[in-house]
């Protein structure tokens, strides 16, 4: 019984029409997709089912593994990366080269400290150069506050660039348009007021 | 910090803007959705169905083709209408959606989509064709060399088990558990 | 047929048992481990992982749909639905009337038809699946707070309630979309009473 998911991936299908596809029994090579007819190249793999990673029993005697912490009955393999209690085959977590036990994933992975678990991030090169671009087009009101705003956008891309591929091209143009919408920006408030003055 | 990851394609469609990258273990697919990315991976591992095809992009044409004609159009009615300089702005404009077109016709578009067993990632290549098949190639080995070594992982770990011998007051299940 | 469960692994153990959230099965405390709030048993711990890592996990917050893209779906429907059925409207009118203005003006209690359409269109699509032709086409679905899909009236309900608030000129539109602009889970205010959500569904 497979859990019902949110996206609607259904498994592997035609890459032309989408249609669903059985893979069973189908070879490496040039395919025809049932549906529309059309061909394409395939190579079929076989992930192998990871099947109940091997529980083990806790061994009688003095000389056996130590427990797992949340379960008595199963033998010890590991240690949490943090907070070091034993865990047994079941509990351990394996994530990024660490081994953790769920409690402590459950909170690293709140805290976004788990690389591989942190899927959402704030795409600051598209929001600094379209930030910079409104700056611009409405300069004569919002250019200083929103010149502003692209500098802390392209710092928050630099730093995340790594993590996000934001490309240093774009934001150092997001950078030169920041420092334009600063400077007109400032330019007609400054002469407003001058204006007001006489 | 994340693993290192390269770069090796992209996925633009009418609603989506996608990046495609490699890593060690998956292939990772960056969907930037309004200023917002969002990261999903198909581990090498769980990888059952490579394809590579090519295909024209019908939305791509048709786009193309619509936006060149209609300014083309444009520029054809100037140019009846004696005013053949203000047609030649409009005829370059319609310039590169032309050629756009003819690339796409001639060249088409080679697309590679991998089908995990939870995920799916695709990417499309219009001029790096040897590129596309070395990477299709590649990715495929990639995955079986993968699974092969979790297969051996899991055989290994199955064999250590059964050695074990099991305390003698654990009743074992019967022999053929009904589910 | 047994009549007392037992764990799969551990035939002696019958109390404390649990189901496995993936596969269902019955387990001991001992053959279940708690991820994220759910349980799950040996198999399907790597399982989970895996989804978590993938970026599949339901128990994962839900990809709201962005503004734009809903935008655009709304839009969608009005050029789909909204402006043939207008264009339909005016020339049966026109026909009826004989196009004299004078005339024309008698049938304005009828200027409504088309939104009654809409409403009505918007109503049944999103009941049955969720979602209306330019979300379909948009790739995003309404669904409910935790992700399942709309039960009962609740289709009808946001509906309805969208095209009320509608009603109330100028502001019942803006005083109805701009909380999507500021809340967390970019929610209108008609998703807010009816407890839904709008996701990318692709």
């Amino acid at each position: 019984m497979a859990p019902a998911r949110l996206a609607s991936y259904r498994g592997p299908g035609c890459p032309f029409c989408g249609s669903a596809f059985a893979i069973e029994g189908v070879v490496d090579g040039p395919l025809v997709c049932p549906r529309c007819s059309r061909q394409f190249e395939a190579r079929v793999l076989h992930p192998p089912a990871r099947v109940a990673n091997v529980l083990q029993i806790a061994q009688s005697g003095p000389e056996g593994a130590g427990a797992c912490a949340n379960h008595p009955r199963n033998a010890a393999v590991t240690s949490c990366g943090r907070c070091g209690i034993f865990i047994c085959a079941l509990c351990e977590l394996p994530v990024d080269g660490a081994h953790y036990c769920p409690a402590c994933f459950d909170r690293l992975a709140q805290e976004g400290a788990i690389d591989s678990a942190r899927l959402r991030f704030r795409d600051y090169g598209s929001l600094a150069s379209f930030v910079a671009v409104i700056g611009l087009i409405f300069s004569v009101f919002l250019g200083l506050p929103l010149g502003i705003l692209t500098f802390y956008y392209v710092y928050k891309g630099g730093k995340a660039r790594e993590e996000t591929g934001a490309s240093t091209t774009g934001l150092v143009l997001s950078a030169i348009v920041g420092v334009i919408d600063v400077v007109l920006g400032a330019l007609f408030i400054f002469s407003f007021f001058l204006a007001r003055k006489h | 910090m994340t693993a290192p990851r390269v770069r090796i394609g992209r996925y633009n469609d009418l609603a989506t803007r996608q990046v495609v990258y490699q890593t060690d273990e998956a292939i990772e697919v960056d969907e930037i959705d309004h200023f917002q990315i969002v990261r999903k991976r198909v581990f090498f591992d769980d990888i059952l169905f490579v394809t590579l095809h090519r295909q024209f992009g019908a939305a791509f044409l048709v786009t193309m083709a619509a936006l060149g004609g209609i300014l083309l159009f444009v520029a054809a009615v100037l140019v009846i209408n004696h005013q053949s300089d203000v047609a030649l702005g409009f005829a370059a404009a319609a310039s590169p959606f032309i050629i756009a077109f003819f690339v796409r016709v001639m060249l088409q578009q080679d697309v590679i989509t991998v089908y995990g067993r939870r995920s799916k990632a695709a990417m499309r290549f219009t001029f790096r064709k040897a590129f596309a098949r070395a990477k299709f190639e590649e990715i495929t080995s990639l995955g079986r060399r993968a699974q092969a070594r979790i297969a051996a992982q899991q055989r290994a770990a199955e064999r250590r088990t059964a050695e074990r011998e099991l305390p003698a007051d654990v009743p074992l299940p019967p022999a053929d558990p009904t589910v | 047929m047994e009549m007392t469960l037992h764990c799969r692994n551990h035939w002696d153990v019958a109390n404390g048992l649990r189901n496995c959230t993936r596969c269902g099965q019955v387990f001991c405390p001992d053959c279940l481990v708690q991820i994220r709030g759910a349980a799950y048993c040996a198999s399907c711990k790597n399982e989970e992982l895996l989804d978590v890592r993938s970026g599949v996990a339901l128990s994962g917050p839900l990809e709201l749909a962005s503004i734009l893209r809903r935008f655009a779906a709304v839009m969608l429907d009005g050029l789909i639905i909204g402006i043939p059925f207008w264009i339909l409207y005016v020339a049966l009118i026109g026909v009826a009337s004989g196009f004299r203005p004078d005339r024309m003006m008698g049938f304005q209690p009828l200027f409504f038809i088309p939104s009654v359409i809409m409403f009505i269109y918007e109503g049944v699509m999103i009941t049955a699946s969720g979602q209306t032709l330019g979300k379909k086409m948009m790739r995003i679905k309404v669904v409910r707070a935790d992700g399942t899909d709309l039960q009962g009236g609740q289709g009808w309900g946001r509906t309805t309630l969208r095209t009320v608030i509608g009603f109330v000129p100028c502001f019942g539109v803006l005083a109805d979309y701009l909380p999507a602009f500021f809340s967390k889970d970019k929610t209108t205010l008609h998703d807010m009473v009816v407890g839904t959500r709008v996701v990318n569904w692709n």
